[in-house]
Protein backbone atom coordinates (compact mmCIF):
# COMPACT_ATOMS: atom_id res chain seq x y z
CA UNK A 1 0.00 0.00 0.00
CA UNK A 2 3.00 2.33 0.02
CA UNK A 3 2.08 3.44 -3.50
CA UNK A 4 -1.12 5.02 -2.23
CA UNK A 5 0.23 7.94 -0.26
CA UNK A 6 -1.05 9.11 3.09
CA UNK A 7 -4.48 10.54 2.32
CA UNK A 8 -7.77 9.33 0.96
CA UNK A 9 -9.35 5.93 1.34
CA UNK A 10 -6.15 4.22 0.26
CA UNK A 11 -3.75 5.91 2.63
CA UNK A 12 -5.77 7.13 5.60
CA UNK A 13 -7.95 5.05 7.92
CA UNK A 14 -10.12 8.00 8.97
CA UNK A 15 -10.85 8.97 5.36
CA UNK A 16 -11.81 5.39 4.61
CA UNK A 17 -14.12 5.11 7.62
CA UNK A 18 -16.04 8.17 6.42
CA UNK A 19 -17.14 6.03 3.47
CA UNK A 20 -18.14 3.12 5.65
CA UNK A 21 -14.92 1.19 5.17
CA UNK A 22 -13.23 -0.42 8.13
CA UNK A 23 -9.96 1.29 7.33
CA UNK A 24 -7.69 2.18 4.46
CA UNK A 25 -8.03 -0.19 1.53
CA UNK A 26 -5.69 -1.29 -1.20
CA UNK A 27 -6.08 0.48 -4.53
CA UNK A 28 -8.06 -1.40 -7.12
CA UNK A 29 -5.35 -0.64 -9.63
CA UNK A 30 -2.82 -2.47 -7.48
CA UNK A 31 -4.98 -5.59 -7.39
CA UNK A 32 -5.53 -5.30 -11.13
CA UNK A 33 -1.77 -5.14 -11.54
CA UNK A 34 -1.35 -8.53 -9.92
CA UNK A 35 -3.87 -10.09 -12.29
CA UNK A 36 -2.13 -8.45 -15.25
CA UNK A 37 1.21 -9.79 -14.07
CA UNK A 38 -0.24 -13.32 -13.89
CA UNK A 39 -1.63 -13.02 -17.42
CA UNK A 40 1.65 -11.66 -18.77
CA UNK A 41 3.50 -14.57 -17.18
CA UNK A 42 1.03 -17.01 -18.69
CA UNK A 43 0.58 -15.62 -22.19
CA UNK A 44 3.57 -13.31 -22.70
CA UNK A 45 3.37 -11.40 -25.97
CA UNK A 46 -0.12 -12.79 -26.49
CA UNK A 47 -1.29 -10.62 -23.60
CA UNK A 48 0.94 -7.58 -24.13
CA UNK A 49 -0.22 -7.37 -27.76
CA UNK A 50 -3.97 -7.84 -27.88
CA UNK A 51 -4.83 -8.95 -24.35
CA UNK A 52 -7.95 -7.70 -22.61
CA UNK A 53 -9.28 -7.84 -19.09
CA UNK A 54 -12.47 -6.68 -17.43
CA UNK A 55 -12.98 -6.98 -13.70
CA UNK A 56 -15.24 -6.04 -10.81
CA UNK A 57 -14.05 -5.17 -7.34
CA UNK A 58 -16.34 -7.07 -5.01
CA UNK A 59 -14.54 -6.87 -1.69
CA UNK A 60 -11.76 -4.65 -0.38
CA UNK A 61 -8.22 -5.72 0.40
CA UNK A 62 -6.47 -4.21 3.40
CA UNK A 63 -2.89 -3.93 4.59
CA UNK A 64 -1.40 -7.29 5.63
CA UNK A 65 -3.89 -9.26 3.53
CA UNK A 66 -2.29 -12.02 1.52
CA UNK A 67 -3.79 -12.15 -1.94
CA UNK A 68 -3.44 -14.74 -4.65
CA UNK A 69 -4.36 -14.55 -8.29
CA UNK A 70 -6.20 -17.30 -10.15
CA UNK A 71 -7.13 -18.00 -13.73
CA UNK A 72 -9.05 -20.65 -15.60
CA UNK A 73 -8.80 -20.96 -19.37
CA UNK A 74 -12.04 -21.46 -21.23
CA UNK A 75 -12.99 -21.51 -24.88
CA UNK A 76 -10.49 -20.87 -27.61
CA UNK A 77 -10.94 -19.72 -31.17
CA UNK A 78 -8.89 -18.55 -34.12
CA UNK A 79 -8.87 -14.80 -34.70
CA UNK A 80 -6.86 -13.34 -37.60
CA UNK A 81 -4.85 -16.54 -37.73
CA UNK A 82 -4.00 -16.45 -34.02
CA UNK A 83 -5.34 -18.75 -31.30
CA UNK A 84 -7.45 -16.64 -28.93
CA UNK A 85 -8.31 -17.85 -25.43
CA UNK A 86 -10.96 -16.61 -23.03
CA UNK A 87 -10.33 -16.93 -19.30
CA UNK A 88 -12.00 -16.44 -15.98
CA UNK A 89 -9.74 -14.61 -13.54
CA UNK A 90 -10.07 -13.76 -9.90
CA UNK A 91 -8.10 -12.69 -6.86
CA UNK A 92 -8.64 -14.09 -3.37
CA UNK A 93 -7.51 -13.12 0.11
CA UNK A 94 -6.05 -15.43 2.73
CA UNK A 95 -9.56 -16.53 3.77
CA UNK A 96 -10.46 -17.64 0.28
CA UNK A 97 -12.80 -14.70 -0.23
CA UNK A 98 -12.93 -13.37 -3.76
CA UNK A 99 -11.92 -9.73 -3.92
CA UNK A 100 -11.77 -9.23 -7.67
CA UNK A 101 -13.56 -11.26 -10.34
CA UNK A 102 -13.40 -10.88 -14.07
CA UNK A 103 -12.73 -12.13 -17.54
CA UNK A 104 -9.62 -11.89 -19.63
CA UNK A 105 -8.52 -12.92 -23.06
CA UNK A 106 -5.20 -13.33 -24.80
CA UNK A 107 -3.53 -14.90 -27.78
CA UNK A 108 -1.33 -17.94 -27.79
CA UNK A 109 1.61 -17.11 -30.02
CA UNK B 1 -19.38 25.10 -8.66
CA UNK B 2 -21.01 21.68 -8.30
CA UNK B 3 -22.70 19.81 -11.09
CA UNK B 4 -26.04 18.14 -10.63
CA UNK B 5 -26.22 14.50 -11.67
CA UNK B 6 -28.53 15.24 -14.56
CA UNK B 7 -26.18 17.91 -15.87
CA UNK B 8 -23.13 15.65 -16.11
CA UNK B 9 -22.19 15.81 -19.78
CA UNK B 10 -21.37 12.55 -21.50
CA UNK B 11 -18.35 12.93 -23.73
CA UNK B 12 -16.85 15.82 -21.80
CA UNK B 13 -13.07 15.90 -21.58
CA UNK B 14 -11.94 15.18 -18.03
CA UNK B 15 -8.19 15.58 -18.29
CA UNK B 16 -5.05 15.22 -20.37
CA UNK B 17 -1.89 13.27 -19.65
CA UNK B 18 1.54 13.16 -21.18
CA UNK B 19 4.66 11.34 -20.02
CA UNK B 20 8.16 10.52 -21.15
CA UNK B 21 8.62 6.91 -20.03
CA UNK B 22 11.97 6.42 -18.35
CA UNK B 23 13.75 3.53 -16.68
CA UNK B 24 13.48 5.36 -13.40
CA UNK B 25 9.70 5.62 -13.67
CA UNK B 26 9.43 1.92 -14.43
CA UNK B 27 11.80 1.10 -11.54
CA UNK B 28 9.73 3.08 -9.07
CA UNK B 29 6.48 1.56 -10.28
CA UNK B 30 7.55 -2.09 -10.17
CA UNK B 31 9.33 -1.57 -6.86
CA UNK B 32 6.31 -0.01 -5.17
CA UNK B 33 4.04 -2.83 -6.31
CA UNK B 34 6.68 -5.52 -5.76
CA UNK B 35 6.33 -6.72 -9.35
CA UNK B 36 9.17 -8.99 -10.39
CA UNK B 37 8.47 -10.15 -13.94
CA UNK B 38 11.85 -10.11 -15.77
CA UNK B 39 10.42 -8.28 -18.78
CA UNK B 40 9.83 -5.29 -16.45
CA UNK B 41 12.97 -5.53 -14.36
CA UNK B 42 15.63 -6.46 -16.89
CA UNK B 43 16.44 -6.08 -20.59
CA UNK B 44 15.42 -9.71 -21.13
CA UNK B 45 12.19 -9.35 -23.01
CA UNK B 46 11.30 -10.32 -26.59
CA UNK B 47 11.10 -6.60 -27.40
CA UNK B 48 14.80 -5.83 -27.49
CA UNK B 49 14.89 -4.37 -23.97
CA UNK B 50 12.76 -3.95 -20.89
CA UNK B 51 9.16 -2.90 -21.09
CA UNK B 52 6.81 -1.39 -18.54
CA UNK B 53 3.91 -3.29 -16.97
CA UNK B 54 1.03 -2.84 -19.41
CA UNK B 55 -1.19 -1.14 -16.82
CA UNK B 56 1.46 1.30 -15.60
CA UNK B 57 0.26 4.20 -17.74
CA UNK B 58 -3.36 4.06 -16.52
CA UNK B 59 -2.11 4.00 -12.95
CA UNK B 60 0.19 6.97 -13.43
CA UNK B 61 -2.36 8.96 -15.38
CA UNK B 62 -5.54 8.30 -13.43
CA UNK B 63 -5.43 11.36 -11.18
CA UNK B 64 -4.92 13.83 -14.02
CA UNK B 65 -7.23 12.03 -16.45
CA UNK B 66 -10.16 11.17 -14.19
CA UNK B 67 -9.86 11.55 -10.45
CA UNK B 68 -9.35 15.28 -10.21
CA UNK B 69 -12.46 15.82 -12.33
CA UNK B 70 -14.42 13.15 -10.49
CA UNK B 71 -13.64 14.54 -7.06
CA UNK B 72 -14.42 18.10 -8.10
CA UNK B 73 -17.47 17.53 -10.30
CA UNK B 74 -18.94 14.12 -9.55
CA UNK B 75 -18.19 13.53 -5.88
CA UNK B 76 -16.44 10.96 -3.74
CA UNK B 77 -16.06 7.75 -5.66
CA UNK B 78 -14.60 4.27 -5.55
CA UNK B 79 -13.54 1.93 -8.32
CA UNK B 80 -16.31 -0.51 -9.15
CA UNK B 81 -15.11 -1.95 -12.44
CA UNK B 82 -11.93 -1.78 -14.48
CA UNK B 83 -11.18 -2.89 -18.02
CA UNK B 84 -8.05 -2.67 -20.11
CA UNK B 85 -7.15 -3.49 -23.66
CA UNK B 86 -3.46 -3.77 -24.44
CA UNK B 87 -2.20 -3.09 -27.93
CA UNK B 88 1.59 -2.79 -27.81
CA UNK B 89 4.48 -2.79 -25.31
CA UNK B 90 5.42 0.37 -23.47
CA UNK B 91 9.13 1.04 -23.72
CA UNK B 92 11.56 3.44 -22.04
CA UNK B 93 12.08 6.50 -24.22
CA UNK B 94 8.50 6.61 -25.45
CA UNK B 95 6.50 9.80 -25.03
CA UNK B 96 2.91 8.80 -24.40
CA UNK B 97 -0.27 10.80 -24.12
CA UNK B 98 -3.96 10.35 -23.42
CA UNK B 99 -7.20 12.31 -23.15
CA UNK B 100 -9.76 11.26 -20.56
CA UNK B 101 -13.48 11.49 -21.11
CA UNK B 102 -16.65 10.81 -19.19
CA UNK B 103 -18.37 8.18 -21.31
CA UNK B 104 -21.37 7.06 -19.27
CA UNK B 105 -23.42 7.68 -16.17
CA UNK B 106 -26.13 5.44 -14.80
CA UNK B 107 -28.04 4.39 -11.74
CA UNK B 108 -28.36 0.80 -10.66
CA UNK B 109 -30.11 -0.53 -7.56
CA UNK B 110 -30.23 2.95 -6.13
CA UNK B 111 -26.51 3.62 -6.66
CA UNK B 112 -24.87 5.98 -9.12
CA UNK B 113 -21.98 5.07 -11.37
CA UNK B 114 -19.85 6.98 -13.85
CA UNK B 115 -17.57 5.55 -16.52
CA UNK B 116 -14.39 7.11 -17.82
CA UNK B 117 -12.22 6.16 -20.74
CA UNK B 118 -8.77 7.08 -22.05
CA UNK B 119 -6.67 5.72 -24.89
CA UNK B 120 -2.93 6.00 -24.33
CA UNK B 121 -0.95 6.46 -27.55
CA UNK B 122 2.69 6.88 -28.54
CA UNK B 123 4.23 9.81 -30.39
CA UNK B 124 2.90 8.55 -33.70
CA UNK B 125 -0.62 8.06 -32.35
CA UNK B 126 -0.36 4.29 -32.23
CA UNK B 127 -2.54 2.80 -29.49
CA UNK B 128 -0.85 1.35 -26.44
CA UNK B 129 -3.50 0.87 -23.73
CA UNK B 130 -7.23 1.53 -23.51
CA UNK B 131 -8.35 2.27 -19.97
CA UNK B 132 -12.06 1.98 -19.17
CA UNK B 133 -13.10 2.39 -15.53
CA UNK B 134 -16.40 2.66 -13.72
CA UNK B 135 -16.58 4.46 -10.41
CA UNK B 136 -19.29 4.13 -7.79
CA UNK B 137 -20.29 7.60 -6.64
CA UNK B 138 -20.47 7.35 -2.88
CA UNK B 139 -20.98 10.98 -2.01
CA UNK B 140 -21.91 14.09 -3.96
CA UNK B 141 -19.35 16.91 -4.01
CA UNK B 142 -19.67 19.48 -1.23
CA UNK B 143 -21.26 22.80 -2.21
CA UNK B 144 -18.76 25.55 -3.02
CA UNK B 145 -18.11 27.96 -0.17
Amino acid sequence: MRYSGKSGIHGNDADARQLGLGGAIVQGGQLAGYLNEMLTETFGRGYIEGGEISMSFVKSAKANDVVTTHGQAGESSVVDGRTHVDCEVWLENQSGEKLVVGKASAYID
Amino acid sequence: MTTEWQDLEIGVETGRFSLLVTNEIIDEYVDSLEITHPWYTSPNSPYGGRIAPPDMLPKLGMDVLFQEYAGRVVGRNMRARQAYKFYAPIKPGMTVSAIGRLTDKYEKRGKRFVTFEALFVDEAGNPLVLDMRTQYVSQAPAAAA
